[in-house]
């Protein structure tokens, strides 16, 4: 009984500053401060944030705050108008820039982009034959937490070592 | 005391864990996680409520009081009951659950109503329960009465003529509960409100004479079958009655005001089945914030004499209309941008005029107003605006009043309003009291001979709403000076009036010419008043030249007395009107309106698809015309013919048919003067255009010499050439598209197999095969028979020499020497067109953060199509009819969303256009993840 009244004050402190920066993060979104009161000293802490970009010339910034893989999907069709001409069989290609790898529908970059890095151009030439239609290149671009492996394997369905192939 | 504690804290770390994976995972995560506590929260909220269920549950258990109102008037009921010779319905009906009807306390100080009715004096009187009154109650001069209906009913007998009067100098005040009187309802003199009422009489439910009348929040309604008005002031009297957020039904009448007081009414509904919705005679009826009258479905008109209403008060609105506060657009502006502050009261943000460049930006609503009120017609801002560019910066949305626009100076001249490929929304145009008789409504409603040349350029418009009296359309009501339009959209729009139409109401003979360039109307109701109702334009007078180019239209829905036509409602004589390009109606339903259909000599066209036609004369083409689709349709499951040869000039009408397999359409043009027959009526009667051509068909063509250029003789009969070698004999084009030789060369030597699918366009030709009474002759005889072929003046002013074999398509053709062209000549081409079919795929989750990817599949087609992240759809052209197309997520990208299931899809022979729909809610999936695209054009 005596131990138990000793212990039972230093769970609730625990649980309460538990409780209290849980809450406060979820009502903060975004970061929430936790203070030691007996040293002083106080920590952010911030979700880590994962973006990127696409390019003009097809390179894929990760501008996001922790180190991503990247991967993009290349969609190309004729249109008018922006209404994709089914019936157009009016001839393209293009061609993929290296550091790339295909597996499946999409292209992976074969490393790790760090923070501020960029993956190098997915395409680097388009040609296409005369046609009374406009060609259109659409890049979808994903960046994803490059750690732990299993994000990519869970998320994109790829293994981690058929896509990275530096670190 | 430490399991309090304890438990304490585990309640406190319940409340947060939900919050928990909010932590852990990454913001965007948040959302499933709250989509699963969701069930948790309606739980909790419907156990919280229980108890008060449970609480509410209690007072109907227990017992009633003593001093309740029935039980006090019991005697008196008793007594009334003995006087009524019998029992009406009504009685018979509310007695019944009055006796099951617990009566409730009577409020302190409040008065109980006398069921024998009479005099009340001063006080408030209470309902504790439904209540039948046996004689009316009576509100004298001096006394103020409030009846708290409680929630209840309260009900008058059949021998009641008004069930309450509020006579001069009486103060009453009515809420929260029904009347039902069986004969009249209300009459007033006094001062009378009524809030939250529900009040039904047979009629007369609220009869009218002097004082001021609030109504709000409440339904008046008149039950009569016939006859029945619901709110009615007298002659000769005059009352202030003020009606917001309320429903007025009768079956005549909703508001009768024959006094000469005002009414106005707010946000309040009108509803009449029978005749007038409201009728004014000697007072004002003011409608503010979007009232609505409808009306039954019968037509009509209203009976407003001396009215001043907001809105329309010649013709009947049979179908919601909203209207609105008298300030329309330009009044508004006026007012809030004032003289004092012009030209520069205008804040940039909405309106910039650069005069040195001679170009108008315009932001928004209020800046285009703006612009407008320097132009229009009642302006006194009367501005020079000659050779500007008034460029739309961006969509504007003119729903929330009215628009009225009319350009009769010169001020705009060579002027050019450019949408720059934005929207104008909810466009509003309806006619008002003033506006009998008078004309042009549209953006720009009426113009003046010397308001142009102007031009509106790359501007689309979506839910449009044109109320015209006479010439009526989205862009323009009356054009009458030069002027182009070009890239402009109609759709999800309405017009209503004489001489309407999807584009342009009317173009008169003040406009010499005036061109309609690579646009489309879809999506759109034209319903005429009167005559006149085209897709593109309701009638054109000019003596000048309208040239449609490269335009289209589709979906839409004419209805009309007299002349409708999918492009032109009406072309007069001596108008001229020149289809370039291709210009295609498809999918137009025409469909009669009111007791007659005209048959008239002048001439309707644009008939494509002509679906529930009620009437074969009621489209008749003639006129000059040149080239042209006066009988066209694309994409369509069957061709309906629509030709009936009324020539007025002998080589003026051409005429084009179609006939179609399910995947081409075959054109078919015929020049001069033909009529057709069938096969089984060779040389005895003409082919009935009319019918429905579902498949390949033979139809024979006669070619006559109609030198005497007469009418009579062409129609119907045959003709029997007058030359030496077809003396005798009848001539006959054989048009058997399955039969005939088709070639894609115009020499005609390189044969096409119309069994081969087509993908894109192709122009095929094939040598005429004409026979005579012996059999089939060759060209070169028909051509020594016809002793030379006419020349031809092409669209491009070339002259030629036509042979037998094609001509090329998309070319209008007019004879170039019409006074020497020989006795017979007889031109054909064919036109197979590939039918595209549009599909939609559109998305209606995730689209603000998710880009997501379909392959699309059949027919030996694979496509690969992306909605990116900010759209919800995209569009596919070019499918096939009667294959099946699987569209399938391709969610090993899109794997934070759950996937839908592949979608079929199949176009049938008429269906041009499909949607497929994918939905798919965000799942748990926790990782860091962050999207991105880029879309190049031109590669």
């Amino acid at each position: 009984m005596k131990k138990q009244r000793k212990t039972l004050p230093l769970i609730l402190a625990v649980v309460l500053i538990l409780a209290l920066c849980i809450s406060g993060l979820a009502a903060g979104g975004v970061f929430a401060s936790l203070i030691d009161t007996t040293s002083g000293a106080q920590w952010n802490l911030r979700p880590a944030q994962v973006t990127c970009a696409v390019r003009d010339d097809y390179r894929i910034d990760n501008t996001g705050d922790i180190p991503a893989l990247i991967r993009a999907k290349v969609i190309v069709n004729w249109t008018r108008d922006g209404v994709v001409a089914a019936g157009c069989k009016d001839s393209w290609s293009l061609d993929y820039g290296e550091g790339w790898t295909q597996v499946g529908d999409y292209w992976y970059y074969t490393g790790i982009v760090p923070v501020g890095g960029q993956a190098p151009a997915l395409i680097t030439a388009v040609s296409k034959g005369g046609s009374e239609y406009e060609l259109e290149v659409q890049v979808l671009a994903e960046a994803i937490q490059a750690t732990p492996q299993r994000a990519i394997e869970e998320a994109w369905g790829v293994s981690y070592r058929d896509v990275v192939r530096s670190e | 005391m430490n399991k309090r504690v304890i438990a304490a804290f585990l309640i406190l770390l319940l409340l947060v864990v939900p919050n928990i994976s909010g932590v852990f995972g990454a913001p965007d995560d948040s959302a499933p996680v709250s989509t699963e506590t969701a069930p948790e929260t309606v739980a909790a909220t419907e156990a919280a409520q229980a108890p008060t269920e449970t609480t509410q549950a209690a007072p109907e258990e227990t017992e009633a009081p003593v001093e309740t109102q029935g039980a006090t008037q019991a005697p008196a009921e008793t007594t009334a009951a003995a006087e009524t010779e019998a029992p009406s319905p009504v009685e018979e009906e509310t007695q019944a659950p009055e006796e099951e009807t617990e009566a409730q306390t009577l409020p302190e100080g409040a008065l109980a109503l006398p069921a024998a009715g009479g005099v009340l004096e001063s006080g408030t009187y209470f309902l504790t329960q439904d209540l039948t009154l046996q004689a009316a109650l009576e509100v004298t001069s001096g006394s103020t009465v409030e009846l708290n209906l409680n929630g209840h009913t309260l009900t008058g007998g059949a021998s009641i003529e008004y069930l309450i009067s509020n006579l001069n100098g009486a103060v009453l005040n009515i809420h929260d509960g029904a009347i039902r009187c069986a004969k009249h309802g209300i009459e007033s003199w006094g001062t009378l409100s009524l809030t939250n009422v529900d009040l039904s009489a047979r009629n007369d439910t609220l009869n009218l004479y002097t004082g001021t009348i609030d109504v709000a929040s409440c339904q008046i309604k008149a039950t009569a079958e016939s006859g029945g008005m619901a709110i009615y002031t007298n002659k000769d009297s005059s009352c202030a009655l003020t009606i917001r957020d309320c429903r007025v039904e009768a079956s005549c009448r909703a508001l009768n005001q024959w006094g000469t007081g005002t009414v106005e009414a707010y946000r309040t509904v009108f509803v009449s089945q029978e005749e007038d919705v409201l009728e004014t005679n000697n007072g004002t009826v003011k409608l503010f914030d979007h009232c609505q009258v409808l009306y039954g479905d019968v037509p009509g008109k209203y009976g407003g004499k001396k009215s001043s209403f907001d809105f329309d008060s010649t013709t009947v609105i049979n179908e919601s209309w909203d209207l609105y506060h008298n300030s329309d657009w330009l009044s508004y502006v006026k007012e809030k941008y004032n003289a004092e502050s012009y030209p520069n009261g205008i804040p940039a943000s909405e309106f910039v005029r650069d005069d040195a460049a001679k170009t108008i930006y315009i932001y928004t609503a209020d800046g285009f107003a703006w612009w407008a009120s320097l132009l229009d017609t009642n302006t006194e801002y009367k501005t020079n605006l000659q050779d500007y560019r008034v460029l739309l910066e961006r969509s504007i949305d003119l729903g929330s009043r009215p628009w009225r626009f009319s350009l009769q100076t010169a001020d705009f001249q060579n002027g050019c309003l450019d949408g720059q490929n934005h929207t104008i929304s909810n466009l509003t145009v309806y006619t008002s009291h003033n506006d009998v008789g008078t004309a042009g409504y549209g953006l720009i409603g009426d113009t003046s001979s010397n308001a142009g040349p102007i031009t509106i350029c790359n501007l689309q418009f979506d839910k449009a709403k044109i109320r015209a009296v006479t010439g009526g359309g989205v862009v323009l009501g009356y054009l009458s000076c030069p002027g182009t339009l070009e890239n402009i959209h109609v759709t999800n729009s309405y017009v209503y009036g004489h001489m309407i139409g999807g584009l342009i109401g009317s173009i008169d003979d003040k406009a010499s010419a005036a061109e309609i360039k690579s646009c489309t109307v879809s999506d759109v109701t034209v319903e005429t008043s009167g005559w006149n109702g085209g897709g593109l334009v309701g009638r054109y007078t000019a003596s000048g030249t309208l040239t449609i180019t490269d335009s289209h239209v589709s979906d839409i829905s004419i209805k009309a007395l007299v002349h409708a036509g999918g492009l032109l409602g009406l072309a007069e004589v001596n108008s001229k009107v020149v289809l370039d390009k291709l210009t295609t109606v498809s999918n137009v339903t025409l469909s009669r309106k009111g007791e007659y259909i005209e048959t008239h000599t002048v001439s309707t066209g644009g008939i494509g698809n002509a679906n529930n036609v009620p009437d074969r004369n009621d489209y008749i083409l003639d006129g000059t015309f040149a080239g042209g689709y006066y009988s066209s349709c694309a994409a369509v499951s069957y061709a309906e013919y629509y030709i009936k040869s009324y020539s007025t000039k002998w080589d003026a009408a051409t005429y084009r048919g179609f006939v179609q397999d399910g995947l081409f359409t075959y054109q078919l043009t015929v020049r001069n003067s033909v009529v057709g027959y069938n096969e089984e009526r060779v040389g005895s009667d003409n082919y009935d255009f009319t019918t429905h051509v579902t498949k390949p068909s033979v139809i024979y063509y006669a070619v006559y010499n109609d030198g005497t250029n007469s009418r009579d003789v062409l129609y119907g009969y045959e003709y029997v050439a007058t030359n030496e070698a077809a003396a005798g004999k009848t001539l006959y084009g054989d048009l058997d598209c399955t039969r005939v030789p088709w070639y894609t060369d115009r020499a005609c030597t390189q044969a096409y197999d119309l069994s081969t699918p087509v993908t894109g366009g192709v122009t095929l030709y094939t040598p005429l095969v004409l026979r005579d009474q012996n059999g089939p002759i060759s060209a070169d005889r028909l051509q020594a028979v016809a002793g030379g072929l006419p020349k031809l003046q092409d669209s491009d002013g070339v002259f030629q020499t036509t042979d037998w074999t094609a001509l090329q398509q998309g070319k209008t053709f007019t004879p170039a020497n019409a006074d020497q062209i020989p006795d017979m000549c007889l031109e054909l081409y064919a036109s197979v067109d590939a039918i595209e079919r549009t599909l939609t795929v559109t998305r209606t989750q995730g689209t603000g953060e998710q880009s997501f990817w379909y392959t699309i599949t059949g027919g030996g087609l694979r496509l690969e199509v992306c909605i990116p992240q900010g759209k919800d759809s995209v569009t596919v052209s070019g499918l096939r009819a009667n294959v099946t197309y699987t569209v399938t997520e391709q969610t090993g990208w899109s794997w934070r969303y759950a996937a839908d299931s592949a979608k079929t899809v199949r176009f049938e022979n008429d269906q041009l256009r499909q949607t497929v729909s994918f939905a798919g809610g965000r799942t748990a999936a926790e990782w860091l993840s962050g999207l991105a695209s880029l879309l190049k054009r031109g590669g």
